[in-house]
């Protein structure tokens, strides 16, 4: 089958770490030192 | 120092792993990119994210642990020439800057698709990096507002940890930054179960253009909680008044973005929709703007709203050479609102939208109609009135209502809260709900076809033609409320809206392409029955679909529009669908109660504030006012 041009970015292998990764890694880092606070500060 | 160092870079390092694992694993396992994405668009892509998330996680740790100085200089900048805090200038102009580039890059991608279709390799759209980095720049500016963070005594911002307040602004910006990006990703895995959906309107294209639509709100909430922050007394910076009314311009573009394909003419949804869209978009943006800004609010919120408008449709249309961008004018229900906020005052706020909005309803929506047939290139025909009245009529009232709460929140600690019942914001929504949600179930309509037959204007390679149409039942297209032959997708866009010979013989007015790339078909709309029938279809071994040819006569059933507007789409399976539709009305849902309860805590906290003397207000207000509380 020939390939499927593409209407966005691109394939989920492309657009997963371009887009989501960014916002899934700052999450989390936001996470992690709200939690680190808090420990510190108990 | 060297622990916290070691720990940063392990963590930094695991994230990043983890973002790669599932690319690499893929690659390596030999499973070939499918529909076009290559191993290099890939490995190019994540490296890219990968560098510019790094140097953003680096910096906010760096600056908060006081290991780098130039991103609060940065801010202590944007303090001094905006008069606002380091905290909510510096991120709301990153976050303003970005939604104009990522604004100008969705109108132009937007007029690309319809003229070329899609695309030939994920990288090779320029359109694609003003989204790429407007998009960034959205959830960036909310990520700077919280790494930043707020005073201590600002009421509204989120506590984070010790000593770390995120502002309640800072918080929505990330959020809808981070959906509206997620909604990539999230649009790939649509296509693939289902195949793509070649409409504005997709479930994930409403989450990205959603997403980055609210992102203004949300930016309006941080630069409200900036002034109420800035210095209590201090005169307002020029450049706050003007953020303000950028901010209001910017909640009208945003309200307005999910009207595009009404804007370029290719609508797959019934054309009532356009005056239901725009009576909710001017009522909540332009009451929303003069509630907040105050004298000559929606009519300063609607003039950046036009300029930008103009520049995109300059820029979409003449300088890219893309299809010509149309848009609202708004100008008749700007007027409207300040007349009403003539005889009723700011503090009044949900008086003031339900009487704008039942104005903007009825004589705004007449001057739409007007500027229908004036610019727009589906003219609203007298067909659609009975519908297009009562539901824009309750579509404004409602969206009136909508604005009023918004500006209520905006404004609260700087003008009394006027009451209101429990019943009237759910109430709204779900009117402003209903008006969206009834028309959108649509049909193939009755049995019908067309007998097409064809003149060449141009031979091939560019082939063109006249044609004439006669419809079977000659009475098809008797209460149309688009009878038209569109060509797309082939290098441009021809909208012919066809010539009535007699009952049920049409002409068309212009060269209609039926050769290469284009896609030609013969489209009608009547209420819920949106159809078509082709006329010229290219072969497309990718989908697969054989070619239609543009033969000299035809005679050829109409079908549902979305079937040959939507040639790609697969359908998927109905097992699947339910889910992916829930999870993604899920997510729709969980935006809007944050946003909700966003605006909520700026009302709540400003009702915590303590209680001043009156004498700084004007004398009407203190009539009104049982108990007024500080912050302009």
């Amino acid at each position: 089958m020939s390939s499927l041009p593409i209407a966005h970015m691109g394939h989920v292998l492309i657009d997963l770490p371009i887009f989501f990764g960014p916002v899934f890694v700052l999450t989390l880092w936001i996470v992690w030192q709200t939690r680190r606070d808090k420990r510190r500060g108990s | 120092m060297g622990r916290a160092k070691t720990r940063a870079v392990i963590f930094v390092s695991s994230a990043l792993g983890a973002l790669l694992t599932p690319t690499y694993a893929l690659a390596a396992n030999g499973t070939e990119p499918a529909r076009g994405a290559q191993l290099t668009d890939i490995l190019w892509g994540t490296g890219a994210a990968t560098a510019a998330t790094a140097f953003v996680i680096w910096t906010a740790m760096a600056h908060r642990a006081g290991r780098i100085s130039w991103l609060g200089r940065l801010a202590g900048f944007a303090e001094r020439v905006s008069g606002l805090p380091g905290w909510a200038a510096l991120p709301s102009a990153i976050t303003g800057g970005s939604l104009m580039i990522a604004v100008f890059g969705f109108y132009w991608d937007v007029a690309k698709h319809i003229d070329t279709g899609r695309d030939p390799s994920p990288f090779g759209t320029p359109a694609h990096y003003p989204i790429l980095v407007g998009l960034f720049g959205i959830a960036l500016g909310g990520f700077v507002a919280i790494v930043l963070g707020a005073d201590k005594n600002v009421r509204t911002a989120v506590r984070l940890g010790e000593g770390w307040y995120a502002p309640l602004g800072g918080l929505l910006i990330f959020m809808c930054g981070g959906f509206a990006l997620s909604g990539f990703p999230l649009d790939d895995v649509w296509h693939t179960l289902f195949g793509q959906d070649v409409t504005l309107w997709g479930p994930t294209h409403v989450l990205m253009v959603g997403g980055a639509g609210l992102s203004t709100l949300a930016m309006w909430v941080l630069l409200v909680e900036g002034r109420s922050a800035a210095a209590s007394g201090a005169q307002e910076h020029w450049m706050v008044r003007l953020r303000a009314l950028m901010a209001g311009g910017a909640f009208l573009l945003g309200l307005s973005a999910l009207q595009g394909e009404f804007d370029y003419g290719v609508p797959q949804f019934q054309l009532v929709f356009q005056p239901i869209l725009l009576m909710i978009a001017a009522s909540v943006g332009l009451v929303a703007a003069r509630v907040k800004i105050g004298r000559l609010g929606a009519v300063q919120a609607l003039a950046f709203y036009l300029l930008v408008r103009g520049l995109l449709s300059l820029a979409v249309g003449p300088v890219l050479g893309r299809s010509t961008l149309h848009f609202p004018l708004y100008i008749a229900e700007a007027l409207l609102v300040e007349l009403v906020a003539w005889r009723i005052p700011r503090d009044r706020p949900l008086t003031l939208g339900v009487v704008s909005g039942a104005l903007i309803g009825t004589v705004g929506l007449a001057a739409e109609w007007g500027w229908s047939h004036l610019w727009m290139p589906l003219p609203w025909p007298s067909a659609i009135l009975p519908e297009a009245a009562v539901l824009g009529f309750a579509a404004a009232l409602a969206g009136g209502v909508l604005g009023g709460f918004v500006g209520r929140a905006l404004t609260a600690g700087s003008l009394p809260r006027q009451a209101a019942p429990r019943w009237l914001l759910p109430a709204a929504a779900l009117v402003a709900l209903f008006c969206i949600a009834f028309p959108m179930p649509m049909n193939s309509g009755s049995s019908a076809s067309a007998s097409v037959t064809l003149r060449d204007l141009t031979p091939p390679p560019n082939r063109t033609v006249a044609a004439t149409i006669k419809l079977s039942p000659r009475d098809t297209a008797s209460h149309a409320d688009w009878l038209t032959i569109t060509s797309w997708q082939g290098g441009g866009l021809v909208i012919d809206r066809l010539h009535r010979v007699s009952e049920g013989i049409y002409r068309t007015t212009k060269a209609i392409p039926v050769s290469g790339k284009w896609k030609t078909m013969l489209r009608l709309e009547n209420g819920r029955g949106v159809r078509a029938l082709p006329i010229y279809l290219p072969e497309d071994q990718a989908i697969p679909a054989p070619e239609v040819p543009a033969q000299a006569s035809f005679t050829r059933d109409f079908v549902r529009d979305k079937k040959i507007l939507q040639r790609e789409a697969v359908g998927g399976s109905a097992f699947l669908q339910l889910p992916a539709y829930l999870l993604l009305a899920l997510i729709v849902g969980v935006w809007l109660v944050v946003m909700g309860f966003g605006l909520r805590r700026l009302e709540t906290a400003a009702d915590g504030r303590t209680e001043q003397p009156l004498q700084h207000l004007p004398r009407r207000f203190r009539k009104r006012a049982g108990r007024v509380v500080t912050h302009a």
